[in-house]
């Protein structure tokens, strides 16, 4: 059973390991090169007269030693306050809440598809093992897998986009899109299906290679043959004895890929000029803009650490075996 | 006519340099009511000889030649989706005991229920009813049914591999050395618990062991085989007392004793590579009795006082 025991002993952990980022989240931004000023007063800023760059400097409280810094950052998250934008010259939370859809309309359907994808098409490769169904599918994603996002993504959009012009060249949602009807939708569809394929296809490469050799496993142990032996047809035999055992390290990686995937969305986000977190993060880091920067991170941070615990979680639903160890 | 008849069975593995005979010309009878053991050395042929009567050679292997019939009905020309429905609902498989043969991720309840849906028609309930009374069939608690294979013993697990065989209530059980791995104790108890399946259900056993005095004592009938081929057949008490293959002879004479000589007798040499049988007798180079006859040609199973028996010593 999936005692509550167990459930809040897994949730006390991950809370530690967010602590631990949270304080990450702030070093990195201040131990990086570069300087806020030039990005909030551009390149020009050096030539500010000294009294006004540090009248900028005190306002934002960079002058304040580290640890205090922390503090009123520490503060400010439990008040919800993710601070003031420097760049944006509006508060992160409400920056940050504007693209967040976006990134999840986005990011959560990528993030399924490329896992579906990727152990549907693995299974059929395991299952025809040697085949030309396997090796064809095995090229094909090793070639994706080895293409960088932005490349995939520059590929796509200039055959698809420039080329064909099927698709638009930049992805931004128009304000005045109505979601409610059909053309609405169809607007939207067409305006993501772009980066949404870079994304599902540059995400699908681990899961394919995972499950397609979990399940060569799988299906080389005794109770597949017994099972077959039962007289179980050749779906149930696939997908009862052979896949369901074999979609346990998927569980796992479908957490530990979200860091990927989020990654991805910086560059493929930034390829097809997308308004989402990804973009925000890549303006925010070319601006020094380390509140936007630490609002940024704190959602990707809780973003991977919920997957994992997710993933962590439902293994032992899969699972009986981890069910019963503790 | 036997339950499930064997003629004239070859089964081959393709690798690259050679066709590898695992099953060699065998004809065996298996009879309802009946226990037949198959005794031999690893590299025998014997688990080859079950999973071709399930038509489960895996490949490279295949069967190249010969018939299996069950109940009169040929096996060999069924199509694969019709052999499929006779798996399990007429001829059972029972493996290795040591083996994980259980889905780890399915309750003992459930992989039983599985062959069930199957292969009956009952309900719901039915199953459910049908599950409880196999379990109890083989000496296994009703609530045995909601435990995961790994939280049993590997006792308990054999018995509820044989319930679940047993659930659809097939004719023949094909049992690929049911009890290796287990403790002597256990292996007596389920020997005693398959022996009295059989009788009471009227079922027929073909069992595979390298465990000579096992199937003396538990089986009906023994057949000893050697490099793919049956060079002995006979009741299996006297198959141990009274061997006549020299083989048969050397495997009783090579087993531990409780008083007597310390030292066991070895059978020279080792069991032949299979892509390269020798001429004639298989089991010449190993022989102490071999003659020229026996480097030239292969003898044939021959009847003599109740044994059947492939050795040029018992040829007129």
């Amino acid at each position: 059973m999936v005692t509550g025991r167990y459930v809040a002993g897994r949730v006390a952990q991950y809370a530690l390991v967010l602590l631990l980022a949270l304080i990450l989240n702030f070093i990195i931004p201040r131990v990086a090169p570069g300087d806020p000023l030039e990005g909030i007063v551009g390149e020009s800023g050096a030539l500010l007269p000294v009294e006004e760059q540090r009248a900028i400097i005190t306002r934002l409280g960079l002058d304040q030693p580290l640890t205090v810094q922390f503090g009123r950052y520490a503060r400010g998250l439990i008040q919800g306050d993710l601070g003031y934008s420097y760049n944006k010259g509006q508060p992160v939370r409400e920056v940050i809440g504007d693209r967040l859809p976006f990134t999840l309309l986005l990011l959560g359907p990528a993030a399924v598809l490329s896992a579906v994808l990727g152990v549907m098409l693995g299974m059929r490769a395991a299952w025809r093992r040697g085949s030309a169904t396997d090796i064809g599918l095995l090229g094909l994603v090793l070639g994706l897998d080895a293409l960088p996002p932005f490349f995939l993504g520059t590929m796509l959009l200039v055959g698809f986009a420039v080329r064909l012009d099927l698709f638009p060249v930049v992805s931004s949602i128009p304000v005045g899109i109505g979601l409610l009807s059909l053309e609405g939708l169809g607007e939207l569809v067409h305006r993501l299906a772009l980066p949404f394929a870079t994304l599902t296809l540059s995400g699908l490469g681990p899961y394919f290679l995972l499950t397609r050799s979990s399940m060569l496993g799988t299906l080389g142990e005794d109770h597949v043959l017994m099972a077959r032996a039962k007289g179980c047809p050749a779906k149930q035999v696939v997908y009862r004895h052979g896949l369901r055992p074999a979609l346990l390290p998927v569980a796992t990686l479908f957490g530990l890929s979200m860091g990927f995937i989020l990654g991805g969305s910086v560059v493929v986000e930034t390829v097809f000029s997308y308004p989402g977190l990804g973009r925000l993060t890549y303006d925010a880091v070319l601006a020094r803009d380390f509140p936007m920067l630490q609002g940024v991170f704190l959602v990707f941070t809780i973003a991977v650490i919920g997957a994992n615990l997710l993933a962590d979680l439902t293994h032992p639903l899969l699972d009986p075996r981890v069910r019963s160890a503790r | 006519m036997a339950l499930l008849e064997l003629r004239d069975l070859h089964v081959s593995y393709s690798t690259p340099d050679a066709e590898v005979g695992a099953v060699v010309g065998v004809d065996l009878d298996v009879d309802t009511g009946e226990v037949v053991g198959v005794v031999g050395e690893s590299g025998s042929g014997k688990t080859t000889l079950i999973l071709a009567a399930l038509r489960l050679v895996p490949l490279p292997g295949r069967i190249v030649k010969g018939s299996i019939s069950l109940g009169g009905g040929d096996l060999r020309g069924l199509s694969p989706a019709r052999m499929r429905t006779l798996r399990g609902k007429d001829i059972a498989y029972v493996p290795q005991a040591a083996m994980n043969s259980m889905n780890p991720v399915m309750t003992v309840g459930a992989q039983i229920t599985e062959s069930l849906d199957l292969h009956t028609d009952l309900n719901g309930r039915q199953t459910t009813a049908r599950v409880a009374e196999v379990l109890e069939m083989v000496e296994l608690e009703g609530k045995i049914a909601r435990r995961y294979p790994h939280q049993l013993s590997g006792g308990m697990r054999q018995r509820a591999i044989i319930a679940m065989a047993l659930a659809p209530n097939p004719q023949l059980v094909l049992a690929d050395e049911p009890t290796s791995g287990l403790d002597v104790l256990v292996r007596v108890q389920l020997l005693r618990l398959l022996r009295r399946l059989v009788d009471e259900l009227g079922l027929a056993l073909l069992m595979v062991s390298h465990d000579l005095p096992l199937v003396a004592r538990w089986c009906d009938r023994a057949v000893v085989m050697y490099a793919g081929r049956i060079v002995e057949e006979g009741p299996a008490p006297e198959l141990l007392t009274n061997p006549l293959h020299p083989y048969a002879w050397a495997l009783a004479r090579s087993l531990p004793r409780l008083h007597g000589e310390d030292d066991l007798e070895r059978i020279p040499g080792e069991v032949p590579d299979l892509s390269r049988v020798p001429v004639g007798c298989p089991f010449n180079p190993r022989c102490i009795h071999a003659f020229d006859l026996c480097r030239e040609r292969a003898p044939q199973l021959i009847s003599v006082g109740g044994h059947n028996v492939a050795c040029h010593l018992h040829a007129g």
